[in-house]
């Protein structure tokens, strides 16, 4: 079987319970489920250090293309998020020598690295040497080489590759293997079904049965020969020459070459910007639903919501139902606030800072009318801002515009259309609820058969279109007419009003406030270097301050500097731009690139 | 005196800002995207003295000294280091065209050191010795971070007057009566000046070919790896000479590099091919073994401005419309070049006097056949 049904959710406690060791402490979790995931079990927030300035860092986000922190397990470096707990697993925070670190720490900011100082030649050399010693990084020399994994390269050659095993992505996968095409699927988490898993995307109002859709679609493409699903691995996305996939799982490389492609890879929860916003214990609202639903791990006793909409209530609903006390906190102010009783909320905040030791253990609420409140919370969930994931549409150099209220979308057509033979649906076109999730997976499908060669569905592509459209007009989703006017004309998208942003909540930069973990880049840095050279293009604060150059390649942090250089000076998000995404979309070992063919 | 430079890049930059410091007049530098867009961003930010010709290893040598120098003026810390360049030699044949070409680095001051394999063991503990016959280190050659040299140059520029118009595109030249009479920007009409500069790297042969001028340059696709960040321990830039693999690890961490690798000539686009990843993946990790542990995270691409001779172009050849100068075809070397071209070519632009180190890169050494002789040319 390609797949594991049974590895569903509910059914985490028949797990086997095992033993492992963090930092010499004995823990016990499951078998096969996350490292992270085993860890928080345990109470285990705090994982390791941050590069440059050393504070501490834990779980945000389980999907494997992150990579914020490093862990070295039986003496490899390994991502937690990724990696499986096993029986007597051996692992260590990956930290330097801490108490030069910490001395060293604040001369590595970004802040700093453009300090008159620099300029002695002296002190320079001293410098040169404490940043590339102490700056907390994986130690080649202290990790074996794992050379006996089989790993491998695989070619593949489909009629369809699908990204992304959620609604849109299956649905594509269902329709377009029914007109006996050869598709492929691939899945990064362990299971199909994306948010029907553990979250409920609905129009106010309609429910529709996720287990019976999600089952109804598994058994489909569990009967046909001519689907293939790859569970745990990760579409990397476009060389010039291959697509490309990589199973972490089984070390294993997909070179792939398919006449058609559909994206369906969802949406990503953005960090919010408040102060000391990296500390463990901020946590991505898909995550704690993950933590709920799938693995079966209570997340705290109280918890900080940051941003107020129709997915954080749904989420504080659910966290309330674990028994979890919720407060909702957001930066505008909420008139309907009361239409939710069951929740408390504060609005109109201009500042939120949490504090801790190691992990959250405070929230100090600051409103606009100099209202300040406490709060005892133990974690903090990023509910107020998700965006399309652009990775692939932006390696494709596709044009991506920012829409107010919803986020940068990759610019597609009715027809689902990203670049000749590209597709797009569900999240990753930024269409919010299942419904649409569905027809655009169908939509894709036909569009990619069509292109193809089955002439003859021409006629069931125009009347989906027609129905999507309706849908469209039905849910009052009207900026989605922007976006395909902007496929056909080129069309330049200009906000002329100002922009809120949902997520952010400080009332100016902040050294304490990160938009980049992996590089350690903070509020208060972006600013310098914007206002010192008006450098106003994004493009050109990456090469200033080295955001979206880590591990995780600008995932979590391009669209939040964007958007946060827009907040700062009143600029339409369009203006400051993206930067150029880069193949591979997930960084690839070197001992399974350098395989011959076929091995 | 109005003038033009076109081409936002290190080497526009260097030219602005040297002709603003002499006083030049008014100076205008035109960027179709934004300053550093072109190759300049794309560098692997690395410099060396040592080159095949002598001329080449002076005219590096002197550029290094000014950007050294001007580091201290600059807003940004262009982070020069000299870390050496440590040349992996095969053959007993690479080893006496190191020893030979070393005789003349060491008469103008900057000469290595020949190591045998035993040596290298010693000094490089992670490096593969297998299949090498000995080694040539550099120490005066090093690394600087490109954005930051670019930025140093733009805020040093921009404070002493000098106008930037950033996505900008310069469509044509206007030449008149034998004289350049200004640019066309975008739609707009002409806009006139007395010079006009054309930096403009690898896009240089498109607008220059409109005044009917053509040398021989062409541009080069080169793609670039990098890995995740780990601890820093590769000290100098490593090249495998016979598979032209380079290895450098910049401050962040990063292991960078780069292979020959056959992509094709000419303005194209500027995707990379796992094709050319997997050669740089199988290329380190035979020479040094413990990289197989670390992962490729992006990869790009820019372009090589190959001249024939692989050598740079500065100045103008009389024959051409007056008022008009060049500063392309570095052959990958623009950034450790372009910090003394701005100088000498400011200079020239200003007064008319031709340095002697600038001499042998006029255009006018193809007509005339006096080609440098440049065969060190890596990546």
């Amino acid at each position: 079987m390609p797949y594991d049904l049974d590895s569903s959710p509910n059914s985490s406690n028949e797990y086997r319970r095992i033993y492992f060791e963090f930092n010499k402490a004995r823990l016990e979790g499951y078998f096969s489920e996350p490292l992270v995931i085993s860890l928080y079990r345990n109470g285990v927030k705090a994982i390791g250090r941050s590069k440059k300035m050393y504070r501490w860092r834990g779980l945000y986000d389980l999907s494997p293309q992150n990579r914020t922190i490093l862990v070295k397990a039986n003496g490899v470096y390994v991502d937690p998020v990724v990696t499986p707990c096993r029986e007597n697993l051996i692992v260590h925070s990956n930290t330097s020598k801490p108490v030069l670190v910490k001395l060293f720490s604040r001369f590595l900011t970004g802040h700093f690295q453009h300090h008159k100082f620099l300029r002695n030649k002296i002190l320079w050399r001293f410098f040169v040497e404490a940043v590339s010693r102490y700056a907390n990084l994986p130690n080649l020399f202290e990790a074996t080489v794992e050379v006996n994994r089989s790993s491998r390269i695989l070619d593949l050659s489909p009629d369809i590759l699908i990204v992304g095993g959620g609604l849109a992505g299956l649905t594509a996968a269902n329709l377009s293997s029914s007109l006996g095409l050869n598709v492929i699927l691939v899945e990064e988490s362990p299971w199909l079904g994306g948010r029907l898993r553990y979250d409920t995307i609905d129009v106010p109002g309609i429910t529709i049965d996720r287990s019976e859709i999600l089952n109804g679609l598994v058994r489909n493409l569990e009967s046909r020969p001519n689907v293939k699903i790859l569970l745990k691995t990760v579409f990397a996305g476009f060389f010039k020459d291959y697509a490309i996939a990589y199973s972490e799982d089984n070390a294993t490389l997909y070179k792939i070459r398919s006449k058609a492609y559909i994206l369906a890879n969802g949406k990503i929860d953005l960090p919010c910007i408040f102060r000391n916003n990296d500390m463990p214990g901020v946590i991505s609202a898909s995550t704690i639903l993950k933590m709920l639903n799938c693995y079966d791990v209570n997340p705290g006793k109280r918890a900080l919501l940051l941003g107020y909409s129709e997915d954080s209530v749904r989420i504080g609903q659910q966290l309330k139902r674990a028994g979890v006390e919720v407060v909702i906190a957001d930066n505008s102010d909420i008139h309907d606030r009361y239409s939710n009783p069951s929740l408390e909320v504060v609005d109109n905040l201009c500042e939120v800072r949490v504090a801790g030791g190691r992990s959250v253990e405070k929230a100090e609420l600051y409103r606009r009318d100099g209202v300040r409140e406490v709060l005892d919370i133990d974690f903090v969930v990023c509910s107020a801002f998700s965006n399309p994931d652009i990775k692939f549409a932006g390696q494709l150099n596709s044009k991506i515009i920012f829409i107010k209220d919803v986020g940068f979308i990759p610019i597609h057509n009715e027809f689902m259309e990203l670049r000749d033979n590209v597709f797009i649906a569900g999240g990753a076109t930024g269409s919010p609820y299942s419904i649409l999730h569905s027809i655009e997976g169908e939509i894709s499908a036909l569009s990619s058969a069509l292109k193809i060669g089955f002439k003859n569905l021409s006629g069931l592509l125009e009347e989906k279109v027609e129905e999507y459209l309706k849908k469209l007009r039905e849910f009052n989703i009207t900026w989605k007419e922007e976006v395909f006017k902007s496929y056909k004309s080129g069309y330049q998208a200009r906000l002329d009003v100002p922009v809120s942003f949902k997520n952010i909540f400080i009332s100016k930069p902040r050294r304490d406030a990160f938009i980049c973990f992996c590089e350690d880049v903070t509020t208060e840095d972006i600013i310098r270097v914007v206002h010192l050279e008006e450098f106003k293009l994004l493009e050109l604060v990456k090469r200033g301050l080295g955001i979206c150059t880590g591990r995780c390649q600008g995932r979590l942090c391009m669209i939040n500097a964007s958007i946060y250089i827009s907040h700062l000076y009143n600029l339409d998000p369009n203006r400051i731009g993206l930067t150029r995404i880069r193949s591979p979309g997930i960084s690839l070992p070197i001992h399974v690139l350098e395989l011959g063919e076929g091995a | 005196m109005k003038i033009a430079v076109v081409g936002g890049g290190i080497s526009g930059l260097s030219i602005a800002y040297n002709l603003a410091l002499r006083k030049a007049g008014e100076i205008h530098v035109y960027e179709k995207n934004w300053i550093t867009y072109g190759s300049s961003t794309r560098s692997g930010s690395r410099f060396r003295v040592h080159f095949w010709s002598e001329e080449n290893s002076r005219f590096a040598m002197e550029s290094i000294k000014r950007l050294e120098k001007l580091a201290k003026k600059m807003d940004w810390n262009p982070i020069i280091n000299r870390t050496g360049y440590l040349w992996l030699l095969s053959s007993e044949q690479e080893i006496e065209i190191f020893k030979k070409s070393n005789e003349m680095w060491r008469k103008l001051g900057v000469g290595g050191v020949l190591l045998t394999t035993e040596e290298v063991r010693e000094r490089y503990p992670y490096i593969n010795v297998d299949g090498l016959a000995g080694a040539f280190f550099g120490p005066q050659d090093g690394s600087f971070h490109h954005d930051y040299v670019c930025f140093g140059y733009y805020s040093l520029a921009k404070s002493l007057g000098v106008v930037f118009h950033q996505k900008t595109e310069v469509k044509d030249i206007v030449v008149s009566g034998g004289k350049v009479e200004g640019i066309k920007v975008g739609d707009e009409g002409l806009e006139k000046f007395d010079v006009v500069v054309l930096a403009t790297g690898a896009w240089t042969n498109i607008i220059i070919e409109k005044t009917g001028i053509k040398l021989p340059v062409e541009p080069l696709k080169k793609e670039v790896c990098l890995t995740e960040p780990c601890r820093y321990f590769i000290k100098p830039l490593v090249i495998d000479l016979a598979s032209s693999a380079y290895v450098t690890q910049t401050l962040k961490g990063e292991i960078l590099g780069s292979i020959d690798y056959p992509l094709p000539q000419g303005l194209g686009d500027l995707e990379t091919e796992l094709g050319f990843v997997k050669a740089w993946a199988r290329a380190v990790a035979k020479r040094i073994p413990i990289l197989r542990n670390c992962r490729i995270m992006r990869t790009w691409a820019g372009y090589y401005m190959m001249s024939i001779d692989n050598s740079h172009i500065m100045g103008r050849d009389p024959e051409w419309p007056e008022g008009l100068y060049v500063a392309y075809g570095y052959s990958g070397h623009g950034f450790m070049m372009a910090p003394l071209v701005g100088e000498l070519l400011a200079e020239n632009i200003l007064t008319g006097r031709v340095d002697e180190l600038m001499k042998p890169f006029l255009p006018t050494r193809f007509k005339e056949d006096k080609l440098i002789p440049e065969k060190l040319v890596i990546g």
